[in-house]
């Protein structure tokens, strides 16, 4: 009942908005080229994408190849501390990561929180500190990551956990959003459902605008940029 | 939700004599100002960027019925489902019917302004269904039974002294005025809440038309778990809030929260264009927009057509001198501070929120803190005309109107006031300020002093001048 109101609703708005006299006929064009919030950055991208996460109170680690990728991540782990299992991407860029967790005795968890076992898996994925993801790309002056999710790359792993650990290929890191955004990004964004930006670990100032780290979100985030 | 706006006088003078209001409100406009300059300082030329972030809006609002479509086409061609209301009934009946076709009993809420506007938390209730707000400041106000007074900063007029014994009367926690540990207290609290929920709800910042993303911001994560978790999603967002390209949404989106909180980008920017593929390992089987009209698309044919570009960041409230210091709630309705005061009287009805025009000393700070560059002072004082044309303007202001109209059109008049006035406010006054003015014009002294009036006029100083030969 509601949702035929709904259609007469859509009639109707569109047809008001349509006979009306549209506003801003003298609206600027698209700009030829649209010009990116942020500045160039100077000097070495990993170095300012490293200053903008660890900004955030994030860390970044620069992994020279995935094996020393592999590394920072079992002691990333260590620190944490109590680590036997985890959860993470299915399809991780570095798949030896599977293996060395193993041999560590830590159990890697993909959750499949979808139809009938939804209720049931997340329950069972709130005890993991710890989760494991790609990035698709980065971003250096406002060091942001952008995950797409897909077949193998789900969303709970950079949101549940209080941990996140993300691997991102050096290749990846890209100097500005809008240099991802025009080609990558809007490729991304017609072929994912979900897509996210995330900047340094969650955050709250809601009470007097005192910066708390670690609402609902993950109240750690680390970067190993490799490669 | 209750519209107060008509009371906007008393609430005011409450709220400018409340000690506790006062300090919440200097300890969080001021970090709200701060945060926006140095966001905004470091941009790559913020002004070109003011104007390219105002073009994308203008140029949405211009095409908006053909964006809506676009987006319509994209987001069900993706497997998503849009809904239009027509205004905030109708869009509750829609919500609470999607919670009923899905066998929905609870729903985790992140924070809307557009499901304030509607009142949805009460009429969910209403039918039965159990909702959680789960933004922190939104949670606050909904155990507080309050409402929130600023739109990116909910409980900006709250003390954390406040907030504790809030929590140690709602949720039982030990005493403490630690954000720290009155945050953990709650991500505990709503944990449960967000892994059995059935349904998520949230607003949008942005409905891209090209692609049929629905984007929203957040900090808390908050967002992305009601969005992520339950098994459907509905977003409600309002039908202005639709634009053209990700190239657009791309310097909006950082505009947005430069201007808000001051941060290059928020912990989270959520895009999403659908429910989960078939083949995802998790997310939302349903996904649902809300298009809400409730009044934007006549305010598009009017001159306050502008008022529209709107992103909700909230810049103008925190640089506002008058909202600094009486606050959101003074304002009586969803939307505070200056664009507020332009917004409330065109959706609810200019004689329902009379005083909010007036609400303004015209000082610009609104529009020179505006990323869209939105003339929010040359709205207000339109809306300040059409109330004098209508007749809904306080005796005081009609009064001086006439009083001014007839002293300015006849010169010796005019001098022999401003003469009169000379005399009788250095008689009376203390130090060159006037602490009590007589008759009507006491509202002004009662909350502020007024400077004396200079021995001579400049009229007279003129003249003395081209008396003595000089130019």
């Amino acid at each position: 009942m509601a949702f035929e109101r709904s259609d007469k609703a859509r009639t109707a708005i569109l047809k008001r908005l349509r006979s009306q006299h549209a506003p801003f006929e003298d609206a600027p064009p698209h700009p030829a080229e649209y010009r990116p919030v942020t500045l160039e950055p100077e000097g070495d991208l990993l170095e300012r994408f490293r200053v903008e996460v660890e900004r955030l109170s994030g860390k970044v680690y620069a992994a020279p190849d995935s094996e020393s990728a592999i590394d920072f991540l079992l002691s990333i782990l260590d620190q944490v501390g109590d680590v036997d299992s985890v959860m993470g991407w299915e399809t991780l860029p570095i798949p030896a990561i599977g293996g060395a967790l193993s041999t560590k005795g830590i159990t890697m968890i993909v959750p499949l929180a979808r139809r009938e076992g939804r209720a049931e898996v997340l329950r069972a994925s709130e005890s993991i500190k710890v989760g494991i993801t790609g990035a698709d790309a980065a971003f250096a002056t406002t060091g942001t990551l952008a995950l797409t999710t897909r077949d193998g790359q789900g969303r709970l792993p950079s949101l549940l956990p209080p941990v996140h650990i993300a691997l991102l290929p050096r290749g990846s890191l890209y100097p500005r959003l809008e240099d991802w955004l025009h080609e990558d990004g809007r490729y991304a964004l017609l072929q994912s459902n979900s897509v996210v930006f995330i900047t340094g670990p969650s955050r709250t100032s809601d009470i007097e605008m005192q910066t708390i780290l670690g609402v609902h979100g993950p109240a750690e985030l680390h970067v190993i940029v490799y490669g | 939700m209750q519209i107060k706006a008509n009371d906007f006088v008393q609430s005011a003078t409450i709220a400018i004599h409340d000690i506790t209001l006062q300090t919440a409100l200097d300890r969080g406009t001021g970090r709200g100002v701060n945060g926006r300059i140095a966001g905004m300082a470091e941009a790559n030329h913020a002004a070109a960027l003011r104007e390219q972030a105002r073009a994308s809006r203008l140029r949405a609002l211009h095409d908006m019925p053909d964006l809506l479509e676009q987006f319509e086409q994209k987001f069900t061609e993706r497997g998503g489902t849009v809904l239009y209301a027509e205004d905030a009934q109708a869009c509750n009946e829609l919500v609470i019917e999607i919670a009923r076709q899905h066998g929905v009993h609870k729903i985790v809420k992140g924070k809307s302004m557009a499901t304030e506007e509607t009142g949805l938390n009460h009429a969910l209730e209403d039918a039965g269904l159990e909702v959680i707000e789960t933004d922190l400041g939104e949670f606050v106000v909904q155990i507080d039974h309050d409402t929130p007074s600023h739109i990116v900063y909910p409980i900006i007029h709250k003390t954390r002294e406040q907030v504790s014994a809030l929590f140690v009367e709602k949720l039982g926690i030990e005493p403490t005025t630690d954000p720290g540990a009155l945050t953990k207290a709650a991500r505990a609290y709503m944990r449960d809440h967000f892994l059995s929920a059935d349904m998520g709800i949230t607003g949008g910042n942005f409905a891209i038309a090209e692609t049929g993303t629905i984007a929203i911001v957040t900090n808390e994560g908050n967002g992305r778990m009601c969005s992520s978790l339950p098994r459907v999603h509905v977003a409600v967002v309002g039908i202005e809030k639709v634009i053209e390209n990700v190239d657009d949404f791309g310097t909006l989106v950082q505009l947005l929260t430069r201007s808000a909180t001051g941060q290059r980008l928020t912990a989270y920017v959520h895009m999403m264009s659908g429910p989960a593929h078939v083949e995802d390992e998790d997310g939302p089987e349903q996904m649902y927009v809300i298009f809400l009209d409730n009044g934007r698309s006549r305010i598009r044919e009017t001159e306050y057509a502008e008022a529209l570009a709107c992103i909700r960041c909230g810049a103008c409230l925190n640089t506002c001198p008058v909202y600094q210091n009486v606050g959101g709630h003074s304002y009586g309705w969803v939307y505070p501070g200056p664009i507020g005061a332009v917004i409330t009287p065109l959706m609810v009805g200019i004689h329902n929120a009379a005083p909010l025009p007036h609400a303004s000393s015209l000082c610009g700070a609104c529009k020179t803190a505006c990323p869209v560059d939105i003339d929010i002072p040359a709205m207000l004082l339109r809306l300040r005309a059409d109330l004098v044309d209508e007749g809904d303007t306080p005796a005081v202001i009609t009064g001086a109107i006439k009083g001014w109209r007839v002293a300015m059109s006849n010169q010796a008049l005019y001098e022999a006031s401003g003469k009169a006035a000379s005399i009788a406010s250095r008689a009376i006054a203390e130090d060159g300020q006037l602490h009590n003015l007589p008759g009507m014009l006491g509202n002004w002294t009662k909350n502020r002093d007024f400077p004396a009036f200079a021995p001579k006029s400049f009229h007279e100083l003129w003249r003395e001048r081209k008396l003595n030969g000089k130019r």
